[in-house]
């Protein structure tokens, strides 16, 4: 009768140690994501405006594999908060970009399972961010950058890669770290 | 073991697939948009308010205001045109340098300007095989 009680007990405790660690993970991915897009910003500016590496999607495409989708959406929502110091215009750019090309990267990693890797899903989600930013960018100031649109393909096409690639040769090392702790 | 050389792997079919299909893309959409390199003969000027078209033979220096009062500076000369100066935080129109060909374009996001180059109405050259 004790022996049961003691293990439903570290049973729950384990439960709601998982809970935490989860939330903890969420906020320090939420925390990486923003200190990502935030170094980025001090970058030099890349030759296409409004084109940028898209760091922080790999903070988003490992809370989509580590943790889940509504997770991976408040990182994006969260990271757009923050886009509201630079402005209404940049929020609702960067909120589109971030929502959309989490949807697609999760799409990806999901449908596609194991004949994508992080590198496919990487690009397509640069894809459809740079897309949802020109088409936001578009109705809200001028349809004329759509002469952007190639340009903006290309530099999704090489920041995908940037991320993908990282997120490849990264995640096995990461997977073993969170499974020793 | 198997499984995790697996996940260790770098590239795998869809990846290359999905790279070459965007690649294909993009070369398509660049000849489509860019046609050549036709000399550009007027510049197309969107701002918040209204859009105008400058010729690009005229050397002048255009002042406008843009959205929120941001003052932006175009000049136009040698049939270029080019964002000569910007009060706005990225400075990213000014840094697309100089437009000299038609289908180029820069824009100024935080003023809502933007500059499009169009080639002569009636040059005679095919759009597609010049």
């Amino acid at each position: 009768m004790r022996e049961e009680a003691k293990t439903l007990r570290q049973e729950r405790s384990r439960q709601e140690n998982n809970t935490a660690r989860r939330a903890a993970l969420l906020g320090l991915l939420a925390s990486l994501a923003v200190a990502l897009s935030f170094l980025e910003g001090l970058l030099p500016a890349l030759p296409v405006p409004g084109a940028r590496l898209g760091l922080s999607n790999i903070v988003v495409m490992y809370a989509l594999s580590s943790l889940s989708l509504p997770a991976a959406l408040a990182i994006a929502v969260v990271k757009s908060l923050f886009a509201l110091l630079r402005g209404g215009t940049a929020f609702l750019m960067s909120l589109a970009g971030g929502l959309l090309s989490t949807l697609v990267m999760a799409a990806a990693l999901r449908l596609l399972k194991g004949k994508v890797t992080f590198l496919g899903a990487g690009i397509l989600g640069a894809v459809a961010h740079n897309t949802a930013q020109l088409g936001v960018a578009m109705l809200l100031l001028s349809s004329s950058l759509i002469w952007y649109g190639p340009w903006l393909l290309l530099m999704a096409l090489a920041a995908g890669t940037l991320t993908g690639l990282t997120l490849n040769v990264v995640m096995p090392a990461l997977r073993r770290i969170r499974r020793d702790g | 073991m198997k499984k995790d050389r697996q996940k260790r792997q770098l590239l795998r079919k869809g990846d290359m697939l999905i790279i070459a299909v965007l690649l294909a893309v993009v070369c398509l959409l660049l000849l489509v948009t860019r046609y050549g390199s036709r000399p550009g003969a007027a510049a197309v000027v969107t701002t918040p308010e209204e859009t105008f078209s400058l010729p690009l033979n005229v050397s002048q220096v255009c002042e406008l205001k843009g959205r929120g009062g941001i003052p932006v500076v175009l000049e136009i000369g040698d049939g270029q045109i080019r964002f000569q100066s910007s009060s706005c935080p990225d400075r990213l129109c000014v840094n697309s340098g100089w437009l000299s060909h038609a289908g180029q374009s820069a824009a100024c996001v935080p003023a809502g300007i933007a500059v499009r180059l169009i080639g002569a109405p009636d040059d005679g050259v095919d759009a597609v095989t010049a």
